[in-house]
């Protein structure tokens, strides 16, 4: 009986292993590739262990990017998207799924269905009108628009609808304002959800790349994708152990973050398809 | 309580559309605009990519020197960053910077796509002291829309080292069919494959060929033209070619570079640029490098050229200091300092034929076994035909990519596979 188990154990095991080593092996070669120089990753035979170029590279980098500059604006411009957007989404699902009011079918409708709007049709009006408005090249013309998305809407919406009403009734009978209901006694109890939605939207913003690159005008507002974009150059002067370690530092925040909160990640993921 | 809310959302609202009246739209770069009396003034926006960007940069403070009014904003952009934000702006409108640079292929495209968006440099340009191909890509519409920058006309790099192993010499090689017979002495001799050609990545071999005959895609008028006789023979000679088993095949840049490190092939047909790369690349093969033109088809009398690459600069109307970019432009492209200072420094090989003339294109190169490659590329820079890319150039050459592919992997039939293509372009294009 258990010998006769073990032989699919052992399948299982290995075709595990090869598959993390498929999904692992870039990202070893980009930490690698960020010590090395352009020779060595191009030679017939790329160096597969670390070496000692990168200080070298790194010089590099830095005269070709305010590498200082570029961090800081990445992180202001996600830090402030992901709690903001945290806030709207949280609020506008707890109302959807808490409040009863005229037309509330019809807007969640309305929401679902901005869903289907593809996003670069809406590049060219909002970027007529963040220049109208003269927020061209501004950290405000890169947040603003995708504040509010029908995806953290439905998320939270989803994770509040099982929140028992008993309770915000019993806190109301109390004389809790509904803020105070809101922040002290509903959201504590959605931390999974939360978690899941700051992964997503932190990632979102960290990576995204179309809309800033349209919007933002000057290289010292320039955010991590843009400026790696700018790296890529000509095809023939193309310097791979500069863009891999411009490439580590854009990855390494979102990879902290994504271990640090993933097992709410996919809690909160899973948190609104089973009802109890 | 409701009633305050409400004149306070009535404010908020006023105020941010009297903030989008006085708001102004230029992204920033607001200036006063136009020539004064004894010069130009103003602020030029300036987007470009890596060498070209620090070329301009460094041809600005001469400019300045002349024009101290005039201030430079340089923005540095990827290719793809420059098409991805020029599409955007010029739909709107709106933060278009005052000269920017895009690759030739490209420029009819923008031509098309946005007529009367570009300043006309007609009556600025002297019209003669240019390739002829690189003044065909910056017209559209009869008016010349951009100024010739850097050209790519092409050659045959060759190892002459792996020549003298398998005992061939290049003189030999006149025609294609020459360069067959070399190449099988060569795959025989030496192991090595004859020629870098690309299976399915790009359709690069085809279309020189289709250049040398003096086609295109389209002809003068834009009209597909892919099943003409001249595109048929090409792409038979390619398939002749790939059946030999004289060919390498990449699947990328990358791959070709790792190819030319480790001695895979012998010969590359590629643009002036490639000097550059191949330095850069393979450095322990200096002095084993040389170049011939393209062999020729055997019933041509007289070859033309191939091109490949290259960019422009162009103007674009919405600029509100269009006169010093216009005049900067100008400036940096009908300059021989400027060329050659370009091309020294950052190996920008320049279109334009004064320039080409000075004592740094006649110079031998060291790395090319002091031969002189870059008058070679001159010469055959002044035969390439005048080619129409229209505006659906970068469509048809993905096209011709998997007619390429289907030809020379599945075996099919030339003739066959572009008549296919031609009514399918014709389908997509109008024309």
């Amino acid at each position: 009986m258990k010998s006769g188990r073990t032989i699919p154990k052992v399948v299982t095991y290995v075709v595990l292993i090869i598959a993390a080593f498929i999904s692992l092996f870039p990202f070893y070669f980009m930490f690698v590739s960020s010590t090395n120089s352009n020779a060595d990753i191009l030679s017939a035979a790329p160096k597969m262990f670390f070496g000692s170029h990168l200080m070298e590279n790194l010089k590099n980098l830095n005269d070709r990017l305010d590498l200082g500059r570029i961090l800081l604006n990445s992180c202001i411009l996600t830090f402030t998207y992901t709690l903001l957007s945290i806030l709207i989404h949280s609020m506008a699902g707890y109302a959807l799924a808490k409040f009863e009011f005229k037309g509330k079918g019809l807007m969640f409708g309305i929401f679902m269905i901005t869903m289907m709007i593809p996003g670069q049709v809406m590049y060219v009006p909002l970027f007529t009108l963040m220049n109208k408005i003269g927020w061209a090249n501004t950290y405000q013309a890169v947040i603003l628009p995708g504040l509010a998305g029908a995806f953290g809407i439905f998320l939270m919406r989803q994770n509040m609808l099982s929140f028992p009403l008993s309770l915000i009734e019993a806190a109301r009978i109390d004389g809790c304002g509904e803020f105070s209901i809101f922040f002290r006694i509903v959201m504590p109890t959605m931390k999974p959800a939360l978690g899941a939605l700051a992964i997503y939207m932190f990632m979102s913003m960290w990576n995204s790349f179309m809309w800033p690159l349209i919007i933002l005008g000057t290289k010292s507002m320039y955010n991590f994708p843009v400026a790696l974009s700018m790296l890529e150059g000509v095809a023939w002067r193309k310097d791979y152990g500069v863009i891999m370690l411009a490439t580590v530092f854009a990855v390494l925040p979102i990879l902290i973050v994504f271990l640090v909160f993933q097992k709410q990640f996919i809690a909160g993921v899973m948190g609104g398809a089973v009802k109890e | 309580m409701k009633k305050k809310l409400l004149s306070i959302l009535m404010a908020a609202a006023m105020t941010l559309s009297l903030a989008a009246c006085t708001g102004n739209g230029g992204g920033g770069e607001s200036s006063d605009s136009g020539s004064g009396e004894g010069g130009l003034s103003g602020e030029v926006t300036v987007w470009s990519w890596d060498v070209a960007l620090a070329h301009l940069e460094a041809q600005a403070e001469r400019f300045q020197e002349k024009y101290p009014d005039v201030d430079f904003n340089f923005e540095e952009m990827s290719v793809t960053q420059v098409y991805q934000k020029m599409t955007t702006c010029l739909q709107s409108g709106i933060g278009l910077p005052d000269i920017v640079s895009l690759e030739g292929e490209q420029m009819q495209k923008f031509g098309e796509k946005f007529p009367g968006q570009f300043e006309d440099f007609t009556d600025m340009i002297s019209k003669e002291d240019f390739f002829p191909i690189k003044l065909a890509e910056c017209t559209s519409d009869g008016k010349i829309i951009a100024y010739p920058w850097d050209s790519g006309p092409c050659g045959m790099f060759y190892r002459t080292d792996l020549f003298e192993d398998a005992g061939i010499k290049a003189e030999d090689i006149v025609t294609w069919d020459d360069f067959i017979e070399a190449g099988k002495v060569m795959k025989e001799k030496t192991g090595v494959d004859m020629l870098c050609m690309a299976e399915s990545r790009n359709d690069q071999i085809y279309r020189f060929m289709l250049m040398e005959l003096g086609g295109f895609y389209f002809d003068e008028n834009g009209k597909t033209q892919v099943n003409s006789p001249e595109s048929i023979q090409a792409m038979e000679m390619c398939k002749r070619l790939y059946e030999e088993k004289i060919t390498f095949n990449n699947s990328s840049w990358d791959d070709m570079m790792a190819g030319m490190s480790s001695d895979k092939f012998a010969c590359l047909a590629e643009a002036v640029w490639m000097v550059g790369s191949i330095k850069d690349g393979v450095p322990d093969q200096e002095g084993k490098w040389r170049v011939m033109p393209l062999p020729k088809f055997a019933d041509q009398e007289e070859a033309m050229g191939a091109s490949n690459g290259g960019s422009v600069l162009a103007v674009p109307t919405a600029s509100e200091n269009a006169e010093a970019a216009k005049e900067f432009v100008k400036f940096c492209m009908e300059d021989v300092d400027a060329n050659v200072e370009g091309f020294q420094n950052y190996g920008l090989y320049p279109s334009y034929l004064p320039a080409l003339e000075s004592d740094v294109f006649k110079e031998g190169d060291a790395f090319f076994g002091n031969q002189q490659i870059f008058d070679l590329f001159t010469e055959i820079g002044k035969t390439v035909p005048q080619i129409n890319y229209t505006s659906n150039f970068a469509e048809a050459l993905e096209m011709s990519k998997n007619c390429v592919a289907q030809i020379i992997l599945e075996g099919a039939d030339p003739t066959e596979v572009l008549n296919a293509e031609q009514k399918e372009m014709e389908s997509k294009f109008g024309q």
